[in-house]
């Protein structure tokens, strides 16, 4: 079981202002009063080679051979006062987003080791068709993101693409650092959590902060009073730093963790010692078929694969 | 007659030198600016993102007075209703009488008393941190005590 560590900043980034550390960063949204943070690694589908490009290498860019690899940072008791106060030890968790235009980035993802290292997965989706087509492949990511830039002439959200995401455990971003910076971003966010508002209800909500600086992070308290602007009832608002990021964190355990597969075994002499003596576990012979594997989908079955003896026992049949 | 409901919300002020240095240090500088300079500030940033009528919601039963100003502890009261508008706007006040400040809304109240009680847990807490922080200092406990213990009470009418 996953226990609840809110309040939740699951966006810090990396490559903040140059006058201040990622660690400086965390040590302010501690002191706000935030018990997970994430730190978010930033790359685009562009930057990775494609076949032509490894060969044309006089192609001078900001071309990446791998994904980074997840920044570590390590905290002592002297970083979090307030938290260390009330016995209590941050999360700190990592995040990888990816701006995509098409799927071939799943090309560079699934063939690197070092990006299913990171907790968290988000994606940043340029436009409509592009996320369509993301949702029926069958990849999975935890976190949907934007740029208050793409706001306008990026993704034309419907309740039923919205609703497609919310089934696949995808939790929507609003950063509120953009409202800060600048006023003109400041109006695309909102006009961004409005739509989220309207084909949406607003469900599955985060808000995170994208600071660059220490300045422009806020306490829990004032984030959730930002629910008012966005469009969120305030149950929501406080939601959307405390339990949605909580299921954020679960999703994304449950993601890399896969599909679960059970083996259903016959108790006999040699596999009597694996019974667990857990009371209340009863376990009658007969009841179970040996070597009975659910198949997979998508597995292919040859001859000789399906057991002739593994027929599905109808209930009260000892 | 039905009460007039309101909200006490009990804010800190930083200053945003403090909060860019890297180092640690226990801030006891008041603010170079009144109630008033605090109370313009809010309503000119209620203005920016509510406009006209989000200033003019929360005119009516708003009042700001400096509780503490060693510790630039703030209470800002507003009717029940508009005091949703004030709230979103904290966050995004940066600058009191061109002074960078980073709000941190600490408690919001119904009533004064249980900010009251707040605000004397605080400061206690505070009073703790800045004993500990300087204690390598020549400072005199009693006036340190007196300046951060010192909470003024707002008028509740």
């Amino acid at each position: 079981m996953i226990p609840i560590t809110s309040p939740y900043d699951l966006n810090i980034p990396m490559t903040c202002s140059p006058h201040t550390t990622p660690l400086v960063m965390v040590r302010r949204a501690l002191a706000l009063g935030y018990q997970t943070i994430a730190l978010n690694t930033e790359v685009s589908q562009n930057q990775f080679l494609t076949r032509k490009q490894a060969k044309d290498k006089a192609k001078n860019g900001d071309f990446l051979a791998d994904f980074p690899a997840p920044p570590t940072l390590s905290l002592t008791s002297e970083d979090y006062p307030l938290l260390a106060s009330r016995g209590l030890t941050p999360t700190i968790l990592t995040r990888l987003t990816i701006s995509i235009t098409n799927n071939d980035f799943m090309i560079h993802y699934n063939k690197s080791s070092i990006a299913k290292q990171y907790d968290l997965l988000a994606i940043n989706v340029s436009s409509s068709p592009c996320l369509s087509s993301l949702l029926k492949s069958s990849f999975r990511w935890d976190i949907l993101s934007f740029t208050p830039s793409s706001v306008i002439g990026g993704v034309r959200w419907t309740r039923k693409l919205y609703y497609e995401c919310v089934e696949k455990n995808v939790y929507f971003e609003l950063q509120y650092s953009p409202l800060i910076r600048d006023s003109l971003d400041r109006r695309r966010v909102i006009s961004h959590a409005h739509t989220y508002h309207s084909v949406g209800k607003s469900r599955n909500i985060i808000f995170t902060s994208e600071a660059r600086s220490p300045l422009e992070l806020r306490s829990p308290a004032d984030v959730a009073n930002l629910a008012w602007i966005m469009g969120l009832t305030e149950n929501q608002g406080k939601e959307a730093v405390g339990v949605k990021g909580w299921g954020v964190h679960k999703a994304a355990i449950g993601r890399r963790m896969g599909p679960f597969q059970v083996r259903v075994e016959k108790i006999g002499d040699e596999n009597f010692d694996k019974v667990p003596s857990t009371p209340g576990e009863s376990e009658e012979e007969g009841d179970r078929d040996e070597d009975c594997e659910p198949s997979t989908p998508g597995e292919s079955e040859e001859e000789g694969d399906r057991d002739e003896d593994c027929e599905p026992s109808t209930p009260g049949e000892s | 007659m039905v009460r007039f409901k309101k909200r006490y919300f009990v804010v800190e002020f930083e200053r945003a030198q403090h909060v860019n240095q890297s180092k640690e240090h226990f801030d006891l500088e008041p603010l170079n600016s009144k109630d008033i300079d605090i109370a313009n500030a809010v309503k000119d940033k209620v203005q920016e993102l509510h406009g006209d009528f989000g200033r003019a919601s929360i005119s009516v039963g708003f009042k700001v007075i400096y509780a503490n100003t060693t510790t630039r502890l703030v209470i800002i009261r507003t009717r029940h209703g508009p005091h949703r508008l004030v709230a979103s706007a904290l966050p995004f006040v940066t600058k009191i009488r061109a002074e960078g400040v980073v709000g941190q809304l600490l408690y919001t109240g119904a009533t004064i008393k249980h900010c009251q009680l707040f605000m004397v847990r605080r400061q206690t807490r505070q009073l703790e941190m800045a004993k500990k922080w300087l204690a390598n200092k020549k400072m005199d406990q009693e006036k340190l005590k007196e300046n951060i213990m010192d909470i003024r009470q707002i008028d509740p009418c």
